[in-house]
C-alpha cells in the first residue's frame, strides 16, 4: 500500500517543477516492488524447482544418498525410452485423454445447452451437476470403488436387475480404464458446464433473432451461431481438460494402483512411483521433463486451431 | 566394550527390578553397583541431557501410552535425562518424507521410530548409529530372532522394536462346526496346505467364501506381508539371501509353485479377488487370512460374531511374517548414550513392552515380556505370540524394499486376477533388478 502513495507524492512534486528522471525512477521502483512478492514466490516455488528438475534429470540423484549424485548425461532418458512401463504409461495416458477430453467437452456443452433453457428448477439442476466438482477426488474415487465392486457393488446390482451380465470393472484390464474415465467425466463435467454456461450467456441475442428472421432452424442456429461464438470458450475448455487428463493420478492411486496388469498406470502415477516411492529422483525428473515437453507440444498444437487474430 | 555393555546391563536390571529377565549378567557385572542403583543412587553419567524423540502417529491409545512411557522415563531420570516426545504424522508417505527432509536439513531427533521395512534405507542413508555398542549379545538373546533380523543390515544392528505384527487365519467357528472342521490353536498342529485348502473348499457354499485374503486392500504392503510366508514355507523367497537380486528368487520355481497353488483358490472361486471389506465380519467368508489389526474392530463392531483363530497353514516349513515399528539412534545425536538409555526403557519388558502391547495388541518382541502380558497367553493372541517366537521371519532387509514390495504386490494382484504366474513374477523380478542396477544393488556406501 505504501508504494502508490509515494508515487502519487512524487507526481505532485514533479508537477510543481520536480525532476522527471527521478519520477521515472520512483515509478520503476514502485513497479518492481509490486511484482516482487509474486516474482519471489514463483521463482522459489515454480521456476527454481523446474530448473532443478531439468538439472536433476541428467544426474543419478537419489534422496537416500544425495551426496553420491553424479552427472550421467542422458542415461536416464535412454533408460526411460527403453522402459516398457513408461511406454505403457504413455499409451494409457493418451487413451484416457483422447477419450475423456472430447466426451467431457461434448457432455459439458450438452448440459450447458439444456440448463441454459428456461426450464423449471434450473438453478437446482445446475447445482446438482456442479456438485461433484466441489467434492474431493479422493472421496469420489473411494465411493466409486465401492460402486464398481464386482461382487457387492451398486453397478453390478443394477446390471443384474436389468437382466444384464455382471462386469468385472476395476479388476479387468480392459474395463478398468473405461471405468475410471466414466467416473472422471462425471466428476469433472460440471466445471466445464459452468464455463460453457457463461459462454452461452455472452452470445448476443440479436444474432439468434436475425437468424430466426432469415428462417434458420434450431440446428442451423446451433451450428452457425452457437458453435462459432463459443470457439474461444471451447479452446479454453479443451486445453484445460487436456492438461488435467494428462495429469491423471488420484483416481488411479486410490482405485487401482496402476493395475490390473498395468492397464491404468499413467505417466504421473509412474512418476510418483519412481520419484516418491522408489526414491529414484533423477529418473523421475527425466520423466517430469518429458511430460513437460509433451504437454507443451500438445498445447502449442492446440493453439494452431485458434485464429491468431482473436488472441 | 565389555565394561560399557555391563554398565547398561545394570541399569536395565535396576529398572526391571527383579523381573524374570534377571540372569547371569548380574553376576558378571558385579552385584554391588547394581544394588546401589536399585536403591536409587543417582547415576553419575547424565546431567540435564535433553533428548528429542520422534514416534509415528498411531491409534489414540498407542499415542497416550508412548507419552506415559516417556513420562515415566523422565521421572526416573529426573535431573539426568529429559526426553521430549513428538508425534509425527503417518498418513501415506508422511513419516518417511519427514525423516528424509529432516535428514537433509539436519533436524533429525536423537531417537527415531522407524517402520521395519525402512530401517535399511535409513542405515544406507547414514542417518543411524549402530545399536551394537549399546546392546550386548545376552541382552539381545531375549529378543525374538525376527526382530533382530528386521533391524540388521550390512552386518550391523540399527533398530530394535518392542513389538511385532503377525498373521493368522481367523475362522468363523459356527461355519466350521457345521462343516465338521476343527481349527488348530497351536503352531504344532497347524494345517498343511492340502488340509487347509480342502477345508476352505468344503466351507465354500453359495453366498459364503471358504477363505478371504482381504484382496480389497489393493496391491500394497499387505500382499507382500501376507503372501511371502507362503513362498518361504514352500522353500522359495522373493530376493536372494544377500538381498541384491530378485531374478531366480521372486520368479524362482518354489515361488511360482506356491503362488500357483494360491491362484488355484481364486480360480476355483474359494477366494475372491475383490471381496467386500467386511466379508468375514458379515459371515460371508468362513475363514480369513489376516493380521491381528482387524481384531479390535471385530471385538467392538461385531461382538456377536463367533470366531477364533488358527496359525498360518504351511507348505513345507512353518513360517510366519513379522515386523513393525522399531527404535534407533540417529547418527547426528549428540547424546547417543542417553538415547540408548531411552530406547532400553522403551524395550524394557515392564516399563515399555507390556504397556505398549496392552495398547496396540501387537506381539511382544521379547520372550521375557510374555509373562507380563496375560492376554498373549490366551486365544486369539496366543497364536500370534507363538508364531512370533517360533516361526517368524523378517521381510527382506534392503534399502530397495519399496520397489521389491511394490513389484511383488503387483504380481500377486495380477495372479489373483488370473494372470500367468510365471510371467507376472518374471516381469516383477526383472523390474526389481532394473531398479537395483540403477542403484548399484543398494550396496553399502
Amino acid at each position: 500500500m505504501a508504494a502508490p502513495t509515494i508515487a502519487r507524492g512524487e507526481r505532485a512534486r514533479a508537477g510543481a517543477g520536480g525532476r522527471r528522471g527521478s519520477l521515472r525512477g520512483q515509478e520503476d521502483l514502485a513497479g518492481w516492488l509490486f511484482v516482487l512478492p509474486a516474482t519471489v514466490l514463483l521463482g522459489a516455488f515454480l521456476v527454481w524447482p523446474t530448473v532443478r528438475s531439468f538439472w536433476l534429470s541428467f544426474t543419478d540423484y537419489r534422496v537416500l544418498a544425495p551426496d553420491d549424485a553424479r552427472f550421467i548425461g542422458v542415461a536416464n532418458y535412454r533408460d526411460l525410452l527403453g522402459d516398457s512401463n513408461f511406454w505403457q504409461a504413455v499409451r494409457n495416458t493418451a487413451y484416457f485423454a483422447v477419450v475423456v477430453v472430447p466426451v467431457q467437452t461434448a457432455a459439458a456443452l450438452g448440459l450447458a445447452l439444456l440448463l441454459n433453457q428456461k426450464i423449471p428448477l434450473r438453478s437446482f439442476f445446475r447445482t446438482v451437476f456442479f456438485s461433484p466438482v466441489v467434492l474431493s477426488m479422493v472421496v469420489v474415487a473411494v465411493l466409486w470403488s465401492y460402486f464398481y465392486n464386482p461382487s457387492q457393488g451398486m453397478f453390478n446390482e443394477i446390471l443384474e436387475n436389468l437382466g444384464l451380465p455382471r462386469q468385472r470393472f476395476l479388476t479387468s484390464d480392459t474395463q478398468a480404464m473405461p471405468a475410471i474415465m466414466v467416473m472422471s467425466v462425471w466428476q469433472g463435467v460440471g466445471f466445464q458446464m459452468v464455463i460453457y454456461l457463461a459462454g452461452l450467456q455472452a452470445i448476443p441475442q440479436y444474432l439468434y433473432e436475425a437468424a430466426a428472421v432469415d428462417g434458420a432452424n434450431a440446428w442451423q442456429r446451433f451450428v452457425g451461431i452457437t458453435i462459432p461464438q463459443l470457439r474461444r470458450t471451447t479452446f479454453f475448455i479443451v486445453v484445460v481438460s487436456t492438461i488435467l487428463a494428462l495429469k491423471l493420478f488420484t483416481q488411479v492411486f486410490v482405485m487401482t494402483k496402476g493395475g490390473p496388469f498395468g492397464s491404468t498406470r499413467t505417466i504421473i502415477y509412474m512418476l510418483w512411483e519412481e520419484g516418491l516411492n522408489f526414491r529414484n529422483t533423477g529418473y523421475s525428473s527425466a520423466m517430469a521433463v518429458l511430460f513437460f515437453l509433451l504437454v507443451l507440444a500438445i498445447t502449442l498444437i492446440q493453439r494452431r486451431f485458434v485464429p491468431q487474430d482473436e488472441d | 566394550m565389555t565394561s560399557r555393555r555391563n554398565r547398561y546391563d545394570f541399569s536395565r536390571r535396576a529398572l526391571i527390578q527383579g523381573s524374570a529377565a534377571v540372569g547371569a549378567g548380574v553376576l558378571a557385572g558385579g552385584l554391588p553397583r547394581w544394588s546401589a542403583l536399585a536403591q536409587g543412587t543417582p547415576r553419575p553419567t547424565f546431567s540435564n541431557v535433553e533428548l528429542s524423540v520422534w514416534v509415528h502417529d498411531g491409534e489414540p491409545a498407542e499415542n497416550e501410552t508412548n507419552q506415559a512411557i516417556v513420562d515415566a522415563f523422565n521421572a526416573a531420570y529426573q535431573g539426568q535425562i529429559r526426553a521430549n516426545l513428538q508425534v509425527i504424522s503417518n498418513t501415506g508417505n508422511d513419516y518417511q518424507n519427514q525423516v528424509t527432509s529432516a535428514s537433509v536439513a539436519g533436524e533429525l531427533p536423537d531417537v527415531l521410530d522407524m517402520d521395519g521395512p525402512f530401517v535399511a534405507s535409513y542405515a544406507y542413508g547414514q542417518i543411524l548409529r549402530p545399536l551394537g555398542d549399546y546392546f550386548g549379545q545376552e541382552e539381545l538373546a531375549d529378543f525374538v530372532p525376527a526382530i533382530i533380523e528386521q533391524g540388521t543390515w550390512n552386518g550391523q544392528l540399527w533398530a530394535l522394536g518392542a513389538f511385532s505384527g503377525s498373521e493368522g487365519v481367523l475362522v468363523n467357528t459356527e461355519l466350521l462346526a457345521a462343516a465338521g472342521i476343527t481349527a488348530p490353536t497351536s503352531v504344532d498342529q497347524a494345517m498343511d496346505w492340502a488340509t487347509f485348502t480342502e477345508a476352505a473348499r468344503t466351507l465354500t457354499t453359495d453366498g459364503v467364501l471358504g477363505l478371504d485374503f482381504h484382496m480389497d486392500y489393493g496391491a500394497g504392503e499387505w500382499f507382500t506381508y501376507g503372501f511371502t510366508p507362503l513362498v518361504w514355507s514352500n522353500g522359495g523367497d522373493i530376493l536372494s539371501p544377500d538381498a541384491t537380486a530378485a531374478e531366480g528368487y521372486m520368479n524362482g520355481p518354489a515361488t511360482v509353485e506356491a503362488l500357483t497353488a494360491v491362484q488355484q483358490l481364486f480360480n476355483d472361486g474359494i477366494v475372491s479377488p475383490s471381496p467386500s471389506p467386511t466379508a468375514f465380519e458379515e459371515g460371508q467368508a468362513a475363514m480369513q487370512m489376516i493380521g491381528g489389526w482387524v481384531i479390535p474392530n471385530i471385538e467392538t463392531t461385531y461382538p456377536d460374531l463367533p470366531w477364533s483363530i488358527m496359525p498360518l497353514p504351511y507348505f513345507k516349513e512353518k513360517v510366519s511374517p513379522s515386523g513393525s515399528w522399531a527404535w534407533g539412534i540417529t547418527s547426528g545425536s549428540e547424546n547417543p548414550d542417553a538415547a540408548a538409555e531411552l530406547i532400553r526403557w522403551f524395550l524394557d519388558p515392564q516399563q515399555g513392552v507390556a504397556p505398549i502391547v496392552e495398547a496396540n495388541r501387537l506381539a511382544p518382541s521379547r520372550q521375557s515380556a510374555y509373562p507380563l502380558v496375560p492376554f498373549y497367553n490366551e486365544l486369539p493372541y496366543s497364536v500370534y505370540g507363538e508364531q512370533i517366537q517360533k516361526t517368524a521371519r523378517a521381510r527382506p532387509v534392503t534399502p530397495g524394499y519399496p520397489v521389491v514390495t511394490a513389484r511383488f504386490a503387483e504380481a500377486v494382484a495380477n495372479i489373483s486376477l488370473g494372470g500367468d504366474v510365471q510371467e507376472s513374477l518374471d516381469q516383477a523380478a526383472q523390474q526389481v533388478d532394473e531398479d537395483f542396477q540403477r542403484n548399484n544393488g543398494y550396496q553399502p556406501r
